[in-house]
Formats: structure tokens, C-alpha cells, sequence
């Protein structure tokens, strides 16, 4: 799949990248990450061009953020008289999106770039809990804007060599997300040892 | 009213655990890659996926080298990857690809002058 993906970029250029950073943002599991340093390393040989890279990067991303926040917004709207049907689950949503009105732009915010692979879900989950659109839309561009800088320029940096650092890149994006999930584990374990 | 919404305690361990495992399997790839990359990074073979001009940098050969072996003229359609290239020509990719390492290695035993 990987030689795939990369003929596909060479091919088509800074459109396949764009749809591969909407699918990616969307929910689909699609290596939009390898993809941003091939096209990097693709711009840094001449092959392609910088500027259409980023912007078709960053237009895909920001697309595929939009439609996974309207998936959950749409879905909390089919969900809201089950919502309304029980007190407690009623008061809980009502806490929850107390919540992300409070912290969601940041978290917006780091799951575009820190911890990408949980962006997808935090899409849907801003969405669900009627995160202020604007806010929404705000963190995503300014995290999105991170995002497609870091991994292009990464590409662009490695040039020739972005097989391997593509390797590198790839490894250290599931370091962190993984390491961020064991941390908020641990944090819950923990809560729930020092409340009982 | 405050509602408190738990996951059970075994879910918290398992969910724990997996992340934990998962860490640790990235943290030994990482290291592994540092490793590899301290023993110096291996060129990549000719293939399909490459664009003219990233082959010719990973290799260090001016790119016109390898369109005049890929029987393009300078300046057309130069973005094409080999498979592309050969698809365009009406080849088999292998032939392509063989012409192209023929071409690295007359450039590079000419001392690239």
C-alpha cells in the first residue's frame, strides 16, 4: 500500500494529498502522515510544488475536521430525546459539554498535531458535545496549520532520505499518542485510588 | 446534582495496560531506528513510486541524466514517477527501471563529470 500511496502522490501531486489529509481528518485510516513527508521530500527534489503542497494540505485537513465535527453534531441531534429520557445521562451530557466549552480548543488544538491519531475522535466528540463552532473551527486551523508545517517540513528536510525518517516520524506520532493514553490511564487509576 | 460517570476498574487496567504495551513497542522502535540510522541509512532501490527528480537527488545526479535514459525531453512532464513514465512509453516498469540503473551506473563509474 505504501508504494501505492507514494506513486499516487507523485502522480497527482498536491491534489492526492490534499484528499489524503481530508480522508485522514475525516475518520478513515489512510497513512496521512507518510504522505505529507513523501510530498515534503517530493517539493525538496523539485517534483512538486512547496506552497500547493502545504495549502492542498491544510484545505483537506480542515475539510475532513469539518465533517467529522457536522457527523457529530448531527448525531447528537438524531440521540437528543434519548438524551432527555433519563435525568442523570441528561446531566451528564450537560457536564460534558460544560466541559468542552471550558478546555475543548485546547484539546482541539493538541489532538491535530500532538496526539494526531485521536483527532478523528475528537472531531466527533466536539461535535457531540456542541463545542461553539467557531471555536471549533479556530483551534482546528490554528492545529491543522501545525501540523501540515511540521510533517512537510519534516519531508522537505529529509529529502532523500524520508523513507527512513518517514519510519522515525511515524513510530514517534504512536509514541505519543500511546504514551498520552497510558498517561490518562494512569491519572484515572490513580483518581480513583486516592478518592476511595 | 453531581453525576459521576466511572469506568469500571478492570477497564481502567485493561486500557492501561494496552497503552503501556503499545509504548514500550514504539520506544524499542524508536531505538531501533536510531540504532540503524548510527550504522549509516540504506539507499533506497529503483522503484516504481520515485519521481525523476527525487531519484536523481537521492542518487546525486542531475536529473536531465535520467530523463534523457527515461526518453523524456527536458521540461515535459518531468513530475511523472517511473511507473507513470512507463506506463506513458508503453513498457514494462522493469525495462524502465533497468535503463534508469544503467544510466546511475555510467554516470557514477564516469566519476560524474
Amino acid at each position: 500500500m505504501t508504494d501505492q500511496l507514494l506513486a499516487l502522490i507523485g502522480d497527482w501531486g498536491a491534489l492526492a494529498v490534499g484528499v489524503i489529509t481530508f480522508l485522514a481528518c475525516a475518520g478513515v485510516p489512510i497513512p496521512a502522515l507518510l504522505a505529507m513527508l513523501a510530498a515534503g521530500a517530493f517539493a525538496a527534489s523539485g517534483d512538486l510544488d512547496l506552497l500547493a503542497v502545504g495549502v492542498a494540505s491544510l484545505a483537506g485537513a480542515l475539510a475532513g475536521d469539518q465533517v467529522g465535527y457536522g457527523i457529530g453534531r448531527l448525531g447528537r441531534r438524531g440521540t437528543e430525546s434519548w438524551i432527555h429520557r433519563n435525568r442523570a445521562r441528561a446531566a451528564l451530557f450537560a457536564r460534558a459539554q460544560a466541559s468542552v466549552e471550558r478546555r475543548g480548543m485546547l484539546a482541539v488544538f493538541l489532538s491535530r498535531w500532538l496526539v494526531s491519531a485521536l483527532g478523528p475522535y475528537v472531531n466527533l466528540l466536539a461535535g457531540v458535545a456542541r463545542m461553539n463552532w467557531p471555536g471549533f473551527s479556530l483551534a482546528s486551523l490554528a492545529g491543522e496549520t501545525l501540523w501540515v508545517g511540521i510533517y512537510v517540513g519534516l519531508g522537505y528536510a529529509a529529502g532523500a532520505n524520508v523513507e527512513s525518517v518517514a519510519t522515525a516520524v511515524i513510530d514517534l506520532s504512536g509514541l505519543a499518542a500511546s504514551g498520552a493514553l497510558t498517561l490518562l490511564f494512569g491519572w484515572a487509576l490513580w483518581r480513583r485510588r486516592t478518592l476511595r | 446534582m453531581r453525576i459521576r460517570y466511572r469506568l469500571p476498574r478492570w477497564a481502567l487496567i485493561t486500557g492501561f495496560g494496552l497503552a503501556l504495551g503499545f509504548t514500550l513497542i514504539f520506544a524499542a522502535k524508536m531505538l531501533l531506528w536510531a540504532r540503524d540510522e548510527r550504522d549509516g541509512a540504506a539507499v533506497l532501490p529503483v522503484a516504481g513510486w520515485m519521481p525523476i527528480g527525487f531519484l536523481a537527488r537521492s542518487r546525486d545526479i542531475p536529473r536531465e541524466v535520467l530523463l534523457e535514459a527515461a526518453g523524456i525531453e527536458p521540461g515535459e512532464r518531468a513530475r511523472l514517477t517511473l511507473a507513470g513514465i512507463a506506463r506513458q512509453n508503453g513498457e514494462p516498469l522493469e525495462a524502465l527501471v533497468i535503463r534508469i540503473e544503467a544510466s546511475i551506473a555510467s554516470w557514477q563509474a564516469r566519476g560524474n563529470d
